[in-house]
Formats: structure tokens, sequence, C-alpha cells
């Protein structure tokens, strides 16, 4: 709790002793998030319609059920499915799903703690991949997506199996 | 005659088969509600950005000062053996950003890792590092995972999750970086 607040104080004493401007700095980077999001802001803005129509036409929730039955073939608790579906999309919408996931079955149970470790240990992958390419010449992702799906699907069944020893 | 393939082939897969069908569902459910899905969209993305902007806005700030009195060199050094294996022929700015990302990452300020990469990947010049850059990340590669552990002490749990979160993420970290040296060409 205390290591930001002393690292930050260690920061600015230092920039004292070079004589470094903090005002002027903050003010740069200040402009610098600014130019940021103008850049970001677009596909941020395609990530949020994909997400509300998901959420409003009801088809999230459908695929959701429809997916239960694979997914429970393949050792993934079903309670995890509209989490698996939301999670590479958005970070907000999948902490909200993991929080009924944690009222409806309890904190401790078996999908609960699953649900933590693939929180955990995945990512927003489109929201990622999207922001990150934003100000980048070639935009190319290439493999980028379908690697990142492969590689924390992998990672849902390790936890499915981890939850089970641990 | 084949077309040239589009710039972000895979996002645009993917967003063009999640709008299509939602819209085609909705058709059936409620018609009327897919201009106002879309306006609700934007504005929740509005709302987010805003938070985004602060919080990139803290981090940049503290970075500008870092970079200012020359620590930001010092700390992404401690990376460098690492980082310079993994991504080949970039310029040193890059490998700078490149190590600053990836430590913040690791120490769980997403807030600051963003801008970081998205600086790093802008200054790249090989699209294999990019990839492999984004891929990292996409994959979280996060040690302790706050959001999470804090949410589940506000629940009273008792069982701990932090071993295999920390397993399966260096697990994922470590396959996605093999797949991507071996199958991503240049």
């Amino acid at each position: 709790m205390y290591t930001l607040p002393v690292l930050l104080i260690i920061t600015f004493a230092i920039a004292f002793a070079k004589k470094v401007s903090l005002y002027d700095s903050f003010a740069e980077g200040i402009r610098s998030a600014f130019q940021l999001m103008i850049n970001i802001l677009p596909y941020l803005m395609t990530i949020f319609f994909a997400i509300e129509l998901l959420r409003a036409s009801g088809l999230s929730v459908l695929l959701s059920e429809l997916l239960e039955k694979p997914f429970m073939y393949l050792g993934i608790p079903k309670e995890l499915s509209e989490l698996l579906i939301l999670r590479p999309l958005s970070g907000s919408g999948s902490l909200v799903i993991l929080q009924k996931i944690y009222d409806n079955y309890g904190v401790d149970s078996y999908p609960a703690r699953v649900a933590s470790v693939i929180m955990g240990s995945t990512d927003t992958i489109m929201y990622v991949v999207a922001v990150y390419f934003s100000t980048s010449k070639n935009k190319k992702t290439g493999l980028a997506i379908p690697i990142s799906v492969f590689v924390s699907l992998a990672a849902t069944f390790l936890a499915c199996l981890l939850c089970k020893i641990f | 005659m084949p077309r040239p393939r589009q710039y972000n082939y895979c996002m645009n897969v993917v967003f063009s088969i999640i709008i299509t069908a939602c819209v085609c569902y909705m058709l059936f459910t409620s018609p009327g509600g897919i201009i106002n899905t879309f306006m609700d969209g934007g504005m929740a993305s509005l709302t987010f950005s805003v938070k985004l902007f602060v919080i990139y806005a803290v981090w940049m700030s503290v970075m500008k000062v870092l970079e200012k009195s020359g620590l930001d060199i010092w700390v992404a050094r401690l990376l460098n053996p690492i980082t310079k294996r993994l991504f080949k022929n970039e310029s040193e700015e890059c490998y700078k950003n490149i190590n600053l990302n990836l430590s913040a990452n690791l120490l769980g300020m997403g807030g600051a890792a963003t801008p970081l990469g998205i600086r790093a990947v802008e200054l790249m010049e090989n699209q294999k590092n990019k990839i492999m850059l984004v891929v990292i990340n996409a994959t979280s590669i996060q040690l302790i995972p706050t959001t999470i552990l804090s949410m589940r002490a506000a629940m009273g749990a008792t069982e701990d999750i932090m071993l295999p979160t920390l397993i399966v993420n260096i697990a994922s970290t470590v396959t996605a970086v093999a797949l991507v040296s071996l199958l991503v060409r240049k």
C-alpha cells in the first residue's frame, strides 16, 4: 500500500534534484494522453458497439446457453459460458459477470474459483489488439488474434484442471 | 481476381460477424431498438474513454517526469537481456518502451502499461515483433491479479487462487511466445 506513494516521492525528489519542472511534465503527459485518446476512440467505440449489440439483442445469453453443453463435454463448468464469451471483448463487462458468478454460486465454489483464475490469467484480446495497433502505420494484425484466442482457451482448460487439484 | 487482404483482417471478420448476427437477431426480437443500441454502445464508450483518459493522463504524467529525470532508461535496462532476445533489430527508444510496458504489466499497473505498449508498437519496424508484444499483452502477464483479489476479499473468500493463477499465467505466456516465434513469419 505504501510502495506507490514512496516510489512517487522518490521520483519527485530526483526530479527536483535534476531541476525538472514537474508542472510542465504533467501538462505534457496530459496532452499526450489526450492525443492517445483521440487515436484510440474510433477502435474503442466499435468494440463497445459490438458489446452493446450482443447484450441488448440477447444473443450473448442465447449463445452462452447453446455453448453450455459443448463446454460441459470439454470439462468446462457450464456456469462459465457467459464469462468466456464476453472476456475477450470487455474488461468491465466480464467483471460484472464474475461478480454474478460469486453471488450465485458462492465465492469459494468450483466455478467461482475457475472464473477467478481465468480473469486473472487472460485479457480482453479484442480490445488489446485493436488499441495496440491503433497508432501503428501497418495495421496488419496477422495471427495475433488466432494465437491469443488459442492460448486463452488452453489457459481456460488449465485453470479448470488446476482448480480441481488445489 | 483475388482482392488484397484488408488491414485489420481478423478484427474485421469478428466485428462483421458480431454486428451482422446481432442486427439480424434483433430484427425479430426488437427491430425498433437497433439504432438505440448503437447509441447506447457509443455513449458507454465515451463514458469509458473519459475514465481511461484520466487514468492515462495520471500515468503518462508520471512517466514524463521519469523520462525527463532520466530514470526510465535505468528502469528499462533491467529487462534488456530478455527483450533484446525476444524482439530483434529495433531502436533503443523502442526497447525502452517495450521494457517499461512489460514491467508495468508485471507490477499490475495496467493503466501505465497500455500507453507504453502502444508507443512501442508505433516505433516498431518489424511486424513479427509487433504481433509478439500484442500477443504477450493480450494473454495477460500480470503477476498479481489485484482487482480479482480485492473482489474475492470483499466477498469473504477463504480459498486462495494466487498459485493457480500464477501457474496458468506463466504457462500461457510461454506458450504465446513459442507460438508467435514458430508460426509468424519474418
